[in-house]
């Protein structure tokens, strides 16, 4: 079969775009460093890896293996930010990449969060996750976008998390005269595996307490 | 090294109906609209795209060294947020009804790029995936059928059948692959190895979060233990097997020549298998999780997997079907 320039010109152009998106696609960690691995689930995973080497002569405490993995992928993964360099204009513009990872550390530390009113003094749940006894606008905290920011700003939280809290707070004390504050927490637990006890231990994370005299005298209710 | 290269220009210069690159168009269209309708039911743009000087939930927005490109050009604030919300809900509309694919990709992808700038935490895997399908799309022939020009054109909503190239639909076969396959690879956890017994999925359907119904607290998933161990195994295995896709379609294009694994392979259609294992991973997801558009907008690409041949057939027979 004869082929035209255009059919040459479009096959070395797809080649280019494989071999781009390819390289992008490679499983390169984005950054490891100390940061990365200040997460329980990075402990308990270092502390299972560590078994593990052991059962095969192996001897590596969690701290050295966290050692060993900045030292062989920090650099790669500097490498690799500088390698891209050329075209990260483009993807930034197109907003378009090869970064692919569902539930690749499942959390083992999950959280709840916890949105609260206070009326007569008394704290009441206004919304818990799951809970059809508590589902002030549920459609609303599920909805993808909104999740994503209380649920990534629960293991840290940032100025986003302050700004939803906010907002919550606002929405809630328009929406129910008779409270006087608004209060915002997760619940971190523990999910064990199965045939491992159970740990019923909680931890409260992040409590921001925003009250209605506080927003009036801000001019924002 | 000739004859290859001939082999590769050969590979991407295959032509055919572009129906299946138009229903891809049209599904990704509908899952989007949904989820940027349901931003307007909420009525949060101005929440999700506003800095948090105008009371949006996005920080640090004006203050980054490199801040979304559309706050050069209109000023922040709730009047941008709502005007980005409707020029992307037109946009779609006009891109689901196969109006000019070519530019209203283009200003589609850009402006719900800039969506993902303002507030990356709103903007998840999902999004890259459907922005770099809309690209390869933007390219592609797909608004020559099931549209509104092909009908106004020739009066019928098919077009006028003329064949186009068949590459775009191979490029998204393999975007397909790769995120199935590097999220296998990336799946380093234990619990997604035999090392942590299979108990991935048990402890994601933990997470309220993440659950569609309480799951634990219905004391589900203690019971369910071996169901759940033997999920998380198949999709590791799915996830890791993806590139069999690929063989799979080299062996159709291949079919005469010979071999044991290429015969077995088109015998028993080892695509369409791996077709319905990922279709049940992500009814899978979509009936126990709450993850949103993701389970939908995977399944919106998978025309992909299909020659617009095989629907071709598929319809006859329902067709002949009926008259019988």
């Amino acid at each position: 079969m004869a082929f035209t320039s255009r059919d040459h010109v479009r096959a070395a152009l797809l080649a280019l775009v494989l071999a781009v998106h390819g390289y992008l696609a490679l499983p390169i960690p984005g950054k490891v460093s100390e940061a990365s691995f200040k997460h329980p689930i990075a402990d308990e995973e270092l502390a299972r890896w560590s078994g593990i080497l052991s059962g095969v002569g192996i001897e590596r405490t969690p701290d050295e293996l966290k050692v060993e993995l900045i030292e062989r992928f920090g650099g790669l993964a500097e490498a690799r930010k500088e390698s891209i360099k050329p075209i990260r204009p483009l993807l930034r513009l197109t907003g378009t990449g090869q970064a692919w990872g569902l539930f690749t550390y499942p959390n083992s530390f999950p959280h709840t969060m916890h949105i609260q009113l206070q009326v007569d003094g008394q704290w009441r749940p206004l919304y818990l996750p799951l809970d059809p006894e508590h589902d002030w606008n549920k459609r609303l905290f599920v909805f993808r976008r909104i999740r994503g920011v209380y649920d990534d700003n629960a293991n840290n939280a940032r100025q986003s998390y302050d700004n939803f809290v906010d907002w919550v707070a606002l929405m809630a004390l328009r929406e129910h005269p008779e409270a006087s504050a608004v209060q915002v927490h997760y619940v971190r637990g523990h999910v064990t595996l199965p045939g491992e006890p159970k740990d019923p231990s909680t931890k409260e994370k992040h409590k921001r307490v925003r009250t209605r005299a506080g927003f009036e005298q801000e001019g924002r209710l | 090294m000739k004859a290859l290269w001939q082999r590769w220009v050969g590979l991407w210069s295959l032509r055919e109906l572009p129906t299946m690159l138009a229903l891809i168009r049209i599904f990704v269209g509908l899952v989007l609209l949904w989820d940027f309708a349901e931003i307007g039911l909420h009525g949060i743009a101005d929440e999700l795209w506003s800095p948090e000087e105008y009371g949006g939930l996005p920080s640090h927005v004006l203050q980054r060294a490199k801040p979304p490109e559309i706050f050069g050009f209109f000023d922040p604030g709730p009047e941008l947020a709502w005007g980005l919300w409707g020029f992307i809900l037109l946009m779609l509309v006009l891109w689901t009804l196969g109006v000019a694919p070519a530019v209203v990709g283009v200003l589609l992808v850009l402006a719900y790029t800039q969506t993902a700038l303002i507030l990356p935490l709103g903007d998840r895997g999902i999004d890259l995936a459907l922005r770099n399908v809309m690209l390869i799309l933007v390219f592609s022939r797909c608004g020559d059928t099931l549209s509104l020009p092909a009908r106004l054109k020739t009066g019928s909503w098919l077009g006028d059948g003329s064949l186009a190239p068949a590459w775009p639909r191979h490029l998204i076969i393999i975007q397909l692959v790769l995120i199935y396959f590097l999220a296998g690879v990336q799946k380093t956890a234990l619990t997604w190895t035999p090392l942590g017994g299979y108990n991935a999925l048990y402890v994601v359907l933990h997470d309220p979060h993440i659950a569609r119904f309480d799951w634990a607290g219905m004391g589900w998933l203690d019971s369910m233990v071996w169901p759940l161990r033997i999920g998380t195994a198949a999709t590791k295995l799915f996830e890791w097997g993806a590139p069999l896709f690929l063989l799979a379609y080299w062996f159709r294009l291949t079919a005469d020549r010979g071999g044991r694994l290429r015969s077995f392979f088109l015998r028993f259609d080892v695509r369409l298998w791996l077709v319905a294992v990922g279709a049940i991973l992500h009814l899978g997801i979509a009936l126990t999780m709450q993850l949103g558009i993701f389970p939908w907008a995977m399944l919106a690409l998978y025309p992909a997997f299909f020659h617009p041949d095989e629907l071709q057939a598929l319809l006859a027979r329902i067709r002949g079907r009926r008259t019988e």
